[in-house]
């Protein structure tokens, strides 16, 4: 299934802007972004529910783009569910081959089948509003499993579920998609923790404008641009301005009143040192820490701790170093308190650079990494 | 159990819990001596209009039921003559007339209404918003100015009888009709829509399976306001339908206040018998009303 070049226009803004796209046979992927980044406006276009304004939408060698939405080999998971109401669980699964007419003497046994699959046989005969939000989240997918499909289209499924149903249909959908071999899943969601969970790659929306598609691991590792680095990993990197400069084949960085040396693996990874040197320094919350009793006097920076969250697992504090505020992750115990005077380093390779002006990434990615994620 | 009394009322209640832990009710918020005396003031002016609306149905029901009714509220000598009377001959006819008429009338106008308001609601048509404006506006238009070209009309066609007439009904209780259906469908989310649409359903699919099951306390409330319409019309039918067989009960209704002797019995009988379809059509939607939007767990959020 591939996007080609494909823009989606309302009024003349631009919600979808040339999005070019692949989406492999039988992968998991993950549409993520912030509301308003286009992501369900993309996904109605694979669905046939919007047309693009410009450029074309492929499934297999076959141009869908004119085609209209129900002749496409695509099913679809509402956010809202759109269980019909007015019919029982049965009939809800029955409405798709009903109204295509397919024949009547399996459909008892594929309803079985299906609501056996989902764990919904003793449901069959509720009608929608006597269900949990889990069972109508069920209800839901089996509509759209019952078509045997070749892609599945969801929208923000588990967005109206309670946190904790939320990780166990995570965990459900998962394994859901590695039983139907050969379909492939889009997904979409505005939750990136969901979207590192679930997808074998994560493409990364804003503004309508496709920032960058990769695996979990390699968004986390190697973010293309600070959007990208912000938006993939809990709490929020920390993105500071800092200076580089680089002679004989060495780095030296300095951010927030810290100076380091960076590790030789990063170093080799930097493509080209900006003219005045002037850099924005990423530091995950997990790679800034306390400082240890050795280390010379340079890699530490004093800090006053303003706000402390225990996430139960993590503490991390958000401290004022300066006039910069910055998240790092604190030992459990002793446990920090507000107003707490800290002294602060960072692991040196583990920092990521990206351009003030253009915002993207200074680092080339890690060949040995490369080849892993193209596969 | 005890019931907790506040002996030292300046204070508030305590809540704490009993000796053996259990909780304690704290005493009970009685209506004050002002708010009693207002309430009975209040009840009794209410009482004393709704008596006044109640004093006709009163003579309606008695009358009907007296051999020697006249237009005040008496004692009844009870007698079901007035019912056998009114049940009989050209009487009975007209009743079936109004129930031809209004039948006819709801069936056009209910079926045109939904495929109207379904367009309205959902597709893009060009000046949707002065189209809609100007259907509500003739939803107002009194009958009484169009009926007289429209009697010409019929009369050069040759259309003076009950099935034209009943067109002419359904047509104008139409723009309410569709008006009042299209803010119903509106109601229906989309998404039942496009999902049943993603399922290849065809739009005549969508209306019979989803829209129309989904809007129908509002489909019903304008099939009976239509109904209504046409089963108490008077001007129009009495206009429009040259033959005297073919009118329906209110014109019938009508003429006993012709006759040299009015019998009071026997329009009372027959009023009652006249509301009787009206009576039985809200009892049976009340339960559709009451349930209202059955859309409780097909959307959330």
């Amino acid at each position: 299934m591939r996007f080609d070049h494909v823009w989606k226009l309302f009024e003349g803004n631009a919600v979808v802007s040339d999005l070019d796209l692949k989406i492999r046979e039988g992968e998991f992927l993950v549409l993520v972004g912030p509301s308003g980044c286009g992501k369900t406006t993309s996904l109605r276009m694979l669905a046939g529910l919007e047309r693009p304004s410009h450029g074309r939408i492929w499934m297999g060698d076959k141009d869908v783009t004119d085609l209209p939405t129900g002749q496409r080999d695509v099913s679809m998971v509402f956010q809202s569910y759109a269980l019909y109401p007015n019919m029982s669980v049965k009939k809800n699964l029955a409405f798709g081959p009903k109204v295509r007419k397919e024949p009547k003497k399996d459909l008892d046994r594929r309803i079985n089948e299906v609501a056996d699959l989902l764990g919904i046989r003793q449901l069959l005969n509720r009608s929608p509003s006597a269900l949990s939000g889990g069972q109508r989240q069920r209800v839901a997918l089996g509509r759209a499993l019952i078509r045997e499909p070749q892609v599945f289209l969801m929208d923000e499924p588990l967005s109206n579920l309670d946190a904790a149903l939320r990780v166990q249909m995570r965990a459900e959908l998962i394994r859901l998609h590695n039983r139907l071999e050969n379909t492939t899943t889009v997904y979409v969601t505005h939750d990136q923790v969901e979207a590192l969970t679930m997808g074998d790659r994560v493409a990364v929306l804003k503004d309508g404008v496709l920032l960058q598609v990769d695996s979990a691991n390699d968004l986390y590792e190697y973010p293309e641009s600070v959007f990208v680095g912000e938006f993939i990993g809990s709490p929020k990197m920390n993105v500071q301005p800092g200076s580089l400069n680089t002679s004989g084949g060495v780095a030296n960085i300095e951010c927030l009143g810290v100076r380091t040396t960076l590790s030789p693996e990063i170093t080799g990874r930097i493509e080209a040192t900006p003219s005045g040197g002037s850099v924005l320094v990423g530091i995950r919350p997990h790679d800034l820490h306390l400082a240890g009793e050795s280390g010379p006097e340079s890699e530490r920076v004093q800090g006053l701790i303003d706000i402390v969250e225990h996430t139960g697992t993590e503490v991390f504090a958000t401290i004022d170093v300066g006039d910069a505020k910055v998240i790092a992750r604190l030992p459990r115990t002793p446990l920090p308190v507000r107003g707490q005077k800290v002294e602060l380093a960072f692991n040196a390779d583990r920092v990521l650079l990206f351009d003030v002006e253009s915002r993207k990434s200074l680092l080339r990615r890690d060949s040995e990494r490369e080849k892993v994620s193209i596969r | 159990m005890t019931t907790h009394v506040d002996t030292n009322p300046g204070n508030p209640p305590e809540l704490d819990a009993a000796a053996d832990g259990s909780p304690v009710l704290p005493p009970e918020n009685r209506p004050t001596q002002s708010t009693a005396l207002r309430s009975l003031t209040t009840n009794t002016v209410l009482g004393g209009i709704g008596l006044l609306f109640v004093a006709p149905m009163l003579w309606l029901l008695l009358a009907s039921v007296d051999s020697h009714a006249s237009w005040g509220i008496e004692w009844p000598h009870f007698s079901l003559i007035n019912f056998k009377h009114v049940l009989t001959g050209s009487l009975l006819h007209s009743l079936l007339n109004s129930v031809i008429l209004a039948v006819i009338s709801t069936a056009i106008a209910s079926i045109a209404g939904v495929f109207a308001a379904y367009s309205f609601s959902r597709r893009k048509i060009p000046f949707k918003g002065p189209l809609l404006l100007f259907i509500l506006f003739s939803s107002g238009v009194p009958l009484t100015i169009m009926v007289i070209p429209v009697y010409e009309i019929f009369a050069r066609f040759g259309f003076l009888s009950l099935f034209p007439t009943a067109v002419f009904l359904s047509v104008t209780s139409l723009p309410f009709e569709v008006y009042l259906m299209k803010n119903f469908i509106d109601a229906v989310p989309i998404d039942f829509e496009e999902a049943a649409r993603m399922e290849q359903a065809s739009t005549l699919q969508i209306l019979r399976r989803v829209i129309i099951p989904l809007a129908m306390p509002g489909i019903a409330a304008a099939a009976i306001f239509g109904f209504v319409n046409a089963w108490g019309s008077f001007i129009v039918p009495l206009i429009l339908i040259s033959s005297n067989s073919q009118q329906p009960a209110p014109i019938a209704l009508y003429t006993f206040l012709t006759l040299p002797k009015v019998e009071f019995g026997n329009i009372a009988a027959y009023s009652l018998v006249f509301c009787i379809p009206v009576f039985v059509l809200y009892a049976a939607s009340a339960r559709l009303f009451r349930e209202g939007f059955v859309l409780g767990g097909g959307v959330k959020g």
